[in-house]
């Protein structure tokens, strides 16, 4: 019985990898095409590494030199992938570039999570990491932080990394119907919306509506100062603007 | 003098053609063969081969698949003169430049370019 319980204690150390080892398991195995120098691994493949951790259904795997020159991997089948730097990814289909850290997750709730910001999409999201940059396109879309949610069918923007927080620093946003865009005092809607945090402001373009508390603003054009949260909104087209104040709110 | 020698040798090579096992009985003793593609010559040695037809021949013990980038071993593997092909269904090692794999078999076609390992597998990339 003590022997049992010794060799239950260690297992995990006798079975772990190494620093600097990538190790990979699969149940169907792999195929190794030297000449075009890259391996297809088959059925519940798990890649741990330093770096990351992915598991997929299927993955191809690009190399340099040898084996653990991993420079680009291709996977499909319920993908997860989990970096050591906080991005942790979800995805029908994932394409991940290890030389530029660019990642693009597509296919039925795709998300993607870095740090404090989370992207969800039924189409695709696309980062680049060492830029600063993402897009989210497809049907669903939507991006959030702690105190901004931001709905559209393409949200588009970069992002800067302060002290180990990621900070939205522009974005646009595009919706063939009405994308919006929410803060704790605004609900915002426009066709399409585009943010500046060096301007501390958010302009809506098209069928804008804007929403605080009780009071319900229509027009063609609003600036949102960001800080203070007061708004301008004008009508171009008509030369006016609907304001409604529901009193039940 | 010289008799007795040869008589042992030959008694000697009886015995390795059986290789001490009663079950094995080989065609070819240390058999020895090369895949050559354009750009990487795999050489193949093992224990024992047997020929199942004209072209294919079934290597056992101590199948060892060497060429410049990469070593397999196993027990027991079948392979194409006419193709260039070998193929296992046993246990077996893969190992090269900073890589290990074990696998439940493998595959060699497409004159070595193409190396597919069969089964549950695993692979330790070391830098």
């Amino acid at each position: 019985m003590k022997l049992i319980y010794i060799l239950l204690l260690l297992t995990p150390t006798l079975f772990a990898r190494d620093k600097g080892q990538i190790e990979i398991t699969t149940d169907e195995g792999i195929e190794v095409f030297q000449k075009e120098k890259y391996y297809l691994l088959k059925k519940n493949v798990k890649i741990d590494s330093d770096d990351f951790i992915l598991t997929a259904e299927q993955v191809k795997a690009f190399f340099e030199k040898d084996l653990y020159d991993i420079k680009y991997i291709e996977s499909e089948g319920s993908v997860k992938f989990i970096s050591n730097d906080g991005v942790t990814v979800y995805g029908e289909k994932l394409t991940f570039s290890s030389k530029n850290n660019n990642i693009h997750v597509s296919g039925i709730n795709s998300s993607i999570l870095i740090k404090n910001i989370t992207m969800k999409s039924n189409g695709y999201i696309k980062i680049d990491d060492l830029k600063g940059k993402f897009k989210i396109e497809g049907p669903d879309s939507l991006l959030l932080t702690e105190n901004i949610s931001i709905f559209g069918n393409n949200i588009e923007g970069e992002y800067n990394k302060i002290n180990n927080i990621n900070k939205i620093i522009n974005l646009t946003v595009i919706d063939n119907d009405l994308s919006e865009i929410k803060t704790d005092k605004l609900q915002m809607f426009s066709s399409k919306a585009i943010f500046s945090e060096k301007n501390n402001l958010i302009e809506l373009f098209d069928n804008v509506k804007v929403i605080r508390d009780s009071e319900i603003i229509i027009g063609d054009y609003a600036k949102i100062n960001t800080l203070d949260e007061s708004y301008k909104i004008i009508s171009k087209k008509s030369n006016k603007v609907k304001i409604l104040i529901d009193n039940n709110q | 003098m010289m008799l007795t020698i040869f008589l042992t040798k030959n008694n000697q090579d009886k015995k390795n053609l059986n290789l001490n096992d009663n079950k094995y009985s080989y065609d070819i003793k240390n058999p020895k063969f090369t895949i050559n593609s354009n750009k990487e010559k795999i050489s193949i040695n093992a224990k024992g081969a047997s020929f199942i037809n004209t072209d294919e021949i079934l290597l056992e013990k101590n199948v060892i698949f060497i060429s410049d980038k990469f070593t397999i071993k196993s027990q027991e593997v079948y392979f194409n003169r006419k193709n260039q092909t070998a193929y296992s269904k046993k246990n077996s090692t893969f190992i090269s430049n900073g890589a290990k794999i074990n696998s439940d078999g493998f595959e060699i076609t497409n004159e070595g370019n193409i190396i597919e390992f069969n089964g549950k597998t695993k692979i330790v990339l070391v830098k």
